[in-house]
């Protein structure tokens, strides 16, 4: 197992390599933000450009950005969406408002969603098991813009419970912080909860009819027994990984709510790299959703093993 | 204070494809660059002016994390769609950013509403009295002419400003006049090359070497021949000038390599043969290896000056200004601490001098350098002067006390500025007649609020100041008696396509089926008077984009040729003539001017079915279209593509709208059926030179900007650099005589010049042609001489029609019950006071109060 | 033990047996049931859940819907004879069920904080065009407020308005032959088309073609015929501003005229604007007439002022034919991907792994920019906007199947057929894959809505917009009513409840498939 795991290691190195080197070159092809003729800033830019380095070849640039973060550790100054300042802490200070605002959904939501699910595959065909994957069915298929909108409308404006926006500050651990997170909280979970509810109820009914769940309650164990004991281990093989997923999620803001709920987190701001130019800003995002993806990667195949033993990813014919 | 920065006069016309920023507000923070704007139902996002101050007595270590709403305080509440993360001084890009600046800084010179508010009058503010005119003195103390003013020059060059004493920074630090000299070393300085540096001399406002400066550590320079001084190509190679050819733009060969592989340059000379690999053109096709000098060879008459394309050939000059030092002669020097001696390269003064002169340009020097760092391995500097509370200094009446990233500000008024203190900054209430102090407000808090539904909601719960009214708003809340509507200097017209060599290009192209297809109907005039001729300008206004209406000029109704008296172009006679004469109306069938005006439309069907019959014939003879069958009905159908920066609802409602009144009218002629507008892939900020190069053939856009100097409007059809039908309409060929007066007081004659000429002597810049020299700049023509020249330029533009116009730009936004202007008339240079003048009904503790009795929902 | 209840059974006579078979030969009969396919077999299986088979009906009531639809409402999105939008936004309306004011359709929006001068106005547009744009005052709310420093007392209300009746007037500008043509057809059918001139310069220079009465200032305060002095400001008491300057209608006076009541002759319809002339319509009415009908839209209009009825169908079509067409393809290149990789394991598994990390790990976003800003004008916008579905489409579908080939690989019967020779393509395609043809499939039934609930996403985002290319696509639908959900709920509700129906048919339906392609499966819904 340990070899396998080195292996994928030192592969998910190359392969970051590479995605970096494709996005270096991609993201520079795409054609800078041009002030349109007679402007006379033109000059200001391409002077700017030009102390940049940015009509160096390619390749000398590439290999300038690589010194830089391997060595020194610099991600650059922004470009366009913070003018003069270091990428880096920028994107930490950020951070944490995104990180906060999915957590909370995560804790909310995964144990919600996993209850759902067990009712559900318990009280299969019942009118209880039809409402539940219906409304599942209605949340999954309606966007995630569409809740926070009905979220602010009902419950900011009609209803004043909850504040139209998060609130300033960085104190998130006050009770008016949360409060004001609660609306993006919610927008986010109905997603998640959608999702395992239905992972749950799919893994444990196929589970439920198995064989072993019959011999257990020949057994003798109580129907309650049986099920915790012996279904619920057999359909943790999916939900583990997916809750993994979760976590690692964290780190991603969803662009459409943070917009709406003024989050101050990093959601907006790949997008925004993109459409600013702001090379610097789009190299370190990319650098780090991508380290961050291929990890995850790693960790949910690992995780197979461990809950269900019969499976050796990457095992031979 | 009224906050009015310099304005700069060069113009362009870039489509931002979103409204983003609240509208063109007059008190507009930085320099009111004049760009075109390509209309959006995007509403302004807040109220139309924003600047106000707040303290709080006891200075709190920081910001008290839950306030309630306090008593006795005054807090105006802001919202952006994107909260700037940058305001600093001298390298911020857009009004966005230079958001806080608004509050945090003051002019030389301000603008107050005059006694009985109906106008507006200039005071000094970080000044201590109006600039003093000392050409005479500086030009005879200039030996060795390093500032280059001009022999006959008695006046307009070159001002003593004595500055205000008690002028300090939020921290307590004096600004006297080194502070404004270093200041402006730091913003010209060439190894910086700061965004905001051309804003000083590429304008009206000159500072005399500021170019050679900001430029010295650029080895060479790419001029146009004319710049140069040569009347064309020869004269220049004759002259033994390198001239060179813009091998990127002119034939896209950026990134093609020669045979060793080094890189193509931008500049080639036109006698190099060094072969370059053209990437756009197949291996073994003719043009596959192409060299400057075979490029010159073929297209010399394109390239030469007139020919079309002079703006891709240029004489490479090595900048003599190399390592050009401040203290060379750059025209800003301290006579004295409190004493600044201002030169300028261009002749300014009156209204337009201090108009300029009521930005500023002071940073905190000190803390500046301190701030500059090298960026690793590159040679440029960043610096992060002006993106944090530590690193903000203001000399404004506000300052900025707590920030959080894309998400608030909060601004508490700031005890060291001097106006406060200083007794200048009140005003008489014109309707109770009390005296009351300026700056009412205590705290400015902005929020990012992105959505305008969010918007409309915390506005309707008192949690905001403003909200500019969305299309679907407009039935219900235009009544509204706290519904304020602010009018926009904007016309949109269309830009319609005449390059003939582009579009038989494009025709050339192997997916263009001529039997099918045709563009070249596009550029005859028949067809383009046919088409204005289809759209009633009112009904398109009020179907499409409620908060505005018909525009049928080329300057919108908001440009004063006045500013002191805020007298209005379109309200002068000799406008009126003008859009008679376009639209052919004649005056004498009616009673008035006005109602003779009042009758255009711009819209005849009728007449418009005429024109695309007779446009049918002239095409047949031209042979752009055929009529094989010779049913009377053409062949090929005419796909106008729009181009559109980013797709949007309101381009598909407008394109939608076009071709629907295009089908009605198309009915029972030639053309039934086969003319239709479509929208092109998005094209982002390309879509300029996508029109500018005849690729694409239409796009709805307008001028913005420069509200108080239409006169500079003309510049922008005429000069080829920025006109966008430079490349088929050549203004500097086009002869125009108007009957005018060639000096101040002399009697009308017919005088010829070519377009450009007038516009360039209108001005102020002296034309020689064989005719005499003219000048028709502000200093050196009445204002109705200078009336008469721009109001024909607009006819002959108009009647090229590559302009149609359609829409004439405004908004309606709502304004909170807590606070009220002191005057409801909106004033074209002040606007209605902004954050000056602005008055509470409550305060913070009795607005909360107001709000919870009306049941948490407010009604408009 | 009583036994004795059956000892008939003891002791029955020999002759009583006969021999079943005497002497023929035995052979198999020929079988008297059909014979069942695996394929009819899941049929009878599938017929058997019930909720797949509702799901089955629901699909097909949709698809029909979505072809249908054009039929049912009078209006199609490429409409010849649509010469004018009049309507954006507005509710459902249908004129018949609205005069039964039962609430329903009968173009309601809700509208609050109007203020009096608003109320009026509307009054107003009720007096003169006979149709009352307002429906209910559900609230009317009198407030005291500070204005300009002093205290003074404030009026407003809630209204439900009808969104067609409110537009009241509009100006238009016509040729005269239009002119008399709309005046014929106003005398024939006794409908009031064009209402009698007002001039701005009447009316204090307000340019609002709803104010047909004379004012008192530029704000529109009407002017009243004896002042009576009471706050409340009755409609008949208005002074109308009718103009009555023949020389100026531009139109041959003695041409008969559809006169309002009241008009002595003396008012003109017309105003002369260069060779055409400037009239005052009645919005509603000059629907009517353009039209041949009065305004009928089932689910209200959209944001381009087209029938949502008619363009839930004409989306939902482009929108489902598009889904089934990205779906099979992820779908088949996910498979094969995924069995490859998910069967041989080991450093073919590794490497492909490897290749589908970084083609997820490229940003879509750059990519999708970048082939729009360079090849969309060559290749055209759809197939660039199916090639930002296809890039990392299919890689979901291949780990999904890479899993279930790691899952069944080391089960029993496997390993059996590998001992009995079978062939690596033979063990994939015969033994693993059918088993988890079940996940699949229903895993690929969501495929299919979840390409249209992207599609909403992206054109929010604005990275692609399909309505310049098919008129308009569900994703469109949805993501233009969430701009106006508080002014126009309906454009918002009905695309979504459509699109919400699809998921649910199709996940019930992909259930009811696999447990019918999978019978070991049956029960483990998905």
């Amino acid at each position: 197992m340990l070899k396998y795991v080195l292996q994928r290691i030192v592969l998910m190195f190359f392969t970051l390599l590479i995605i970096l080197s494709m996005c270096f070159i991609l993201v520079r092809l795409l054609p800078p933000v041009k002030l349109p003729q007679g402007d006379p800033h033109t000059a200001a830019i391409e002077l700017q450009r030009e102390l940049l380095g940015y009509n160096k070849p390619l390749l000398v640039q590439l290999g300038i950005f690589y010194k830089n973060i391997f060595l020194k550790w610099e991600w650059g100054v922004s470009d366009k969406l913070y003018l003069g300042q270091k990428v880096w802490p920028i994107f930490i200070e950020k951070l944490p408002a995104t990180a906060i605002v999915n957590l909370y959904s995560i804790l909310l939501s995964i144990p919600i969603g996993i209850i759902f699910g067990i009712v559900a595959a318990l009280k299969k065909n019942s009118w209880l098991d039809y409402t539940i994957s219906t409304s599942t069915m209605v949340v999954i298929s309606v966007p995630s813009f569409v809740y926070a909108f009905l979220i602010q409308f009902f419950f900011s404006y009609k209803l004043d419970i909850f504040p139209f926006q998060m609130k300033e500050g960085t104190d998130f651990f006050t009770w008016d912080m949360f409060v004001s997170m609660l609306p993006a909280v919610l927008s986010l979970s109905f997603g998640v909860i959608a999702g395992f509810t239905r992972t749950t109820r799919a893994e444990l009914s196929e589970v439920l009819t198995s064989e072993f769940m019959l011999l257990a309650r020949t057994k003798g164990l109580t129907r309650a027994q049986a099920t915790v004991r012996h279904a619920l281990k057999n359909c943790m093989v999916v939900i583990v990984p997916a809750i993994f997923g979760e976590f690692i999620g964290i780190m991603s803001g969803s662009l459409i709510i943070e917009q709406i709920f003024a989050v101050p987190g990093v959601g907006g701001l790949y997008l925004n790299s993109i459409n600013g130019r702001d090379y610097p800003m789009f190299m370190l995002l990319t650098s780090f959703y991508t380290t961050i993806g291929l990890a995850a990667g790693i960790i949910v195949d690992i995780s197979y093993g461990f809950i269900d033993p019969r499976i050796r990813m990457g095992s031979r014919k | 204070m009224k906050k009015l920065i310099t304005l700069l006069l060069t113009v362009v016309l870039a489509a931002s494809c979103f409204f983003g920023c609240q509208g063109k507000k007059p008190s507009s923070s930085t320099s009111d660059s004049t760009s075109v704007d390509q209309p959006t139902t995007g509403d302004s996002s807040s109220s139309d002016d924003s600047s106000s101050s707040s303290s709080s007595e006891d200075q709190l270590p920081d910001l008290p994390e839950y306030s309630e709403p306090e008593e006795g305080v005054y807090t105006y509440q802001d919202s952006v769609s994107m909260l700037s993360s940058s305001w600093n001084r001298l390298t911020y890009q857009t009004t966005d950013q230079a958001y806080p600046l608004d509050f945090m800084s003051s002019g030389l010179y301000s603008f107050f509403f005059n006694d009985d508010f109906s106008g507006y009058e200039i005071v000094p503010e970080m000044a201590a009295e109006m600039p003093v005119d000392v050409t005479e003195a500086v030009k005879t103390a200039d030996t060795e002419n390093k500032y280059g003013i001009p022999e006959g020059a008695t006046e307009g060059y070159a001002y003593e400003i004595a500055l205000n004493p008690a002028v300090k920074f939020h921290t307590g630090k004096l600004i006297n006049a080194t502070t404004w000299v270093e200041s402006m070393k730091l913003m010209l300085d060439p190894a910086l090359a700061n965004y905001r540096g051309p804003d000083y001399f590429s304008g009206d406002f000159v500072i005399a070497n500021a170019s050679k400066v900001y430029n010295a550590n650029t080895a060479t320079v790419y001029e146009s021949v004319t710049a140069a001084g040569y009347k064309n190509n020869a004269e220049a190679l004759a002259a033994g000038a390198v001239l060179c050819v813009d091998m990127w733009n002119f034939w896209g060969l950026e990134g093609c390599v020669d045979e060793s592989g080094n890189e193509c340059p931008q500049w080639v000379p036109v006698t190099d043969t060094t072969l370059y690999r053209d990437l756009a053109v197949a291996e073994g096709e003719s043009g596959d290896w192409v060299s400057a000098a075979m490029i010159y060879g073929a297209y010399s008459g394109y390239l030469d000056v007139g020919g079309g394309y002079d703006a891709y050939c240029a004489v490479k000059i090595d900048n003599e200004h190399f390592g050009y030092k401040w203290s060379d002669g750059v025209g800003l020097y301290a006579k004295d601490d409190y004493t600044l001696v201002l030169v300028l390269e261009k002749q300014l003064a009156g209204f337009n001098l201090l108009y300029n002169l009521s930005g500023s340009w002071v940073v905190d020097v000190e803390a500046y350098r301190a701030s500059l760092t090298p960026i690793e391995g590159t040679n440029a500097y960043s610096s992060t002067y002006g993106t944090s509370v530590e690193t903000s200094y203001s000399y404004g009446p506000y300052k900025l006390v707590k920030y959080q990233k894309d998400k608030f500000m909060r601004f508490e008024r700031n005890e060291n500025w001097w106006g406060y203190t200083d007794g200048k900054h009140e005003y008489v209430d014109p309707v109770d007649g009390e005296t009351y102090d300026m700056y009412m407000t205590d705290v400015i808090e902005t929020r990012v609020v992105a959505e305008a539904t969010t918007r409309k909601m915390m506005f309707m719960k008192g949690l905001l100041m403003g909200y500019g009214l969305q299309s679907e708003d407009y039935d219900s809340l235009r009544g509204s008696e706290y519904a304020y509507a602010t009018p926009s200097e904007t016309i949109f017209f269309f830009i319609f396509n005449g390059h003939l060599e582009a579009i038989r290009e494009r025709e050339s192209a192997e997916d263009f089926d001529q039997a099918q297809y045709d563009l070249e109907t596009m550029t005859l005039t028949t067809f383009r008077k046919a088409v204005a001729l289809v759209y009633d300008r009112e009904k398109f206004a009020s179907t499409i984009s409620p908060s505005r209406s018909g525009g049928y000029g080329l300057i919108g109704e908001a440009y004063l040729y006045d500013p002191e008296n805020g007298l209005r172009y379109r309200d002068t006679d000799q406008a009126k003539k003008a859009l008679c004469e376009f639209y052919s109306v004649d005056v004498s069938k009616y009673d008035s001017l006005d109602e003779a005006v009042d009758s255009i439309t711009g819209y005849d069907p009728a007449k418009a079915k005429e024109l695309f019959t007779e446009a049918f014939e002239e095409a047949l003879e031209k042979g752009y279209i055929t009529d094989a069958n010779n049913d009377g009905k053409c062949d090929q159908t005419i796909e106008i593509e729009y181009a559109s920066s980013a797709t949007s609802s309101f381009i598909t409602k407008t394109l939608e709208y076009l071709n629907l009144e295009l089908s009605k009218v198309l009915e029972g002629t030639p053309f039934e059926g086969k003319i239709s507008f479509y929208e092109s892939a998005p094209y982002g900020d390309a879509w300029s030179d996508k029109i500018r190069e005849g690729m694409s053939d239409t796009v709805l856009g307008g001028w913005s900007g420069s509200a108080l100097n239409p006169f500079s409007l003309s510049d922008l059809y005429v000069n080829p650099a920025k006109a966008y039908d430079a490349k088929w309409f050549d203004a500097t060929k086009v002869e125009l005589t108007i009957e005018v007066a060639p000096t101040k007081g002399a009697e009308k004659e017919a005088v010829t010049m070519t377009l450009k000429q007038w516009s360039d002597a209108l001005n102020g810049t002296e034309v020689t042609t064989d005719a005499g020299t003219f000048n028709f700049g502000e200093a050196s023509a009445d204002v109705n001489t200078r009336l008469d020249i721009l109001s024909a330029i607009e006819v002959t533009v108009l009647n090229t029609y590559d302009y149609i116009p359609m829409l004439q730009d405004g908004s309606l936004a709502l304004l909170s019950k807590q606070v009220y202007y002191v005057v409801e008339e909106y004033n074209p240079v002040m606007g209605r006071g902004g954050i000056t003048y602005l008055k509470y009904n409550y305060d913070d503790k009795a607005w909360a109060d107001y709000v919870a009795s009306q049941g948490g929902t407010l009604q408009y | 033990m009583n036994n004795t209840t059956n000892n008939k059974l003891n002791n029955i006579p020999k002759n009583l047996f006969v021999f079943a078979n005497d002497g023929e030969r035995i052979h198999d009969e020929k079988l008297k049931t059909k014979a069942r396919g695996f394929l009819k077999d899941a049929f009878y299986r599938f017929k058997k859940n019930k909720s797949s088979v509702i799901a089955a009906f629901i699909i097909i009531f949709l698809v029909l819907f979505a072809i249908f639809s054009p039929v049912i409402s009078p209006y199609t999105l490429q409409d010849k004879n649509i010469t004018e939008v009049f309507f954006y936004e507005a509710p459902p309306f249908i004129e018949s069920i609205a005069e039964k004011n039962l609430g329903i359709f009968d173009g309601g929006a809700k509208r609050d904080s109007i203020n009096d001068f608003t109320y009026n106005k509307y009054m107003a547009i009720y007096k003169e065009t006979g149709l009352n744009p307002v429906i209910s005052i559900d609230k009317t709310i009198t407030t005291k407020v500070i204005y300009r420093g002093q205290e003074r007392e404030e009026h407003y209300y809630s209204l439900t308005n009808n969104a067609y009746y409110e537009k009241g007037a509009e100006f238009r500008t016509m040729t005269v032959e239009e002119f008399y043509k709309i005046q014929q057809y106003s005398i024939e059918n006794n409908i009031q088309v064009i209402l009698p001139y007002v001039h701005k310069n009447d009316i204090k220079k307000i340019d609002d073609a709803d104010i047909w009465y004379k004012v008192t200032d530029n704000k529109g305060t009407p002017q009243l015929k004896d002042v009576n002095g009471d706050g409340v400001k009755d409609v008949n008491d208005y002074v109308p501003a009718y103009s009555t300057a023949k020389d100026k209608s531009g139109v041959d006076n003695s041409v008969p005229l559809k006169r309002v009541a009241g008009d002595d002759g003396s008012y003109i319809y017309s105003y002369a604007k260069g060779s055409a002339v400037h009239v005052r319509v009645n919005y509603y009415n000059y629907y009517t007439y353009l039209y041949g009908h009065e305004p009928m839209y089932i689910f209200g209009t959209t944001e381009g002022g087209y029938c949502l009825f008619e363009a839930i169908g004409q989306g939902a079509r482009f929108s489902l034919i598009f889904a089934v067409i990205v779906a099979s393809i992820n779908m088949f290149l996910g498979i094969i991907y995924g069995s490859i990789e998910g069967y041989f394991g080991g450093t073919t598994d590794m490497v492909m792994e490897r290749i589908s990390d970084i083609l997820s790990g490229v940003p879509t976003m750059v990519v999708v920019t970048l082939f729009q800003l360079h090849l969309a004008q060559k290749v055209g916008p759809v197939p660039s906007f199916l090639f930002a579905y296809i890039m990392t489409g299919w890689i979901g579908m291949a780990s999904l199947t890479r899993k279930q080939f790691y899952r069944f690989k080391g089960q029993e019967y496997v390993l059996a057929s590998r001992t009995l020779g079978a062939r690596d393509t033979r063990i994939m395609f015969k033994h693993i894959f059918p088993n988890s043809l079940g996940t699949i499939i229903t895993s690929c039934a969501l495929v299919i809505p979840g390409v249209i609930g992207s599609e909403t996403t992206l054109t929010y985002l604005g990275i692609i917009d399909l309505s310049k290319v098919t008129g308009t696509s569900l994703g469109v639908l949805m993501q233009q009513g969430q701009n106006s959900m508080s002014t126009a709920p309906h454009s918002m509700i009905f695309p979504a409840l459509y699109f919400a129906l699809l998921m649910i048919a199709f996940n019930l339906f992909g259930n009811g498939l696999r447990d019918a392609f999978n019978p070991s499966t049956r029960g483990e819904e998905g």
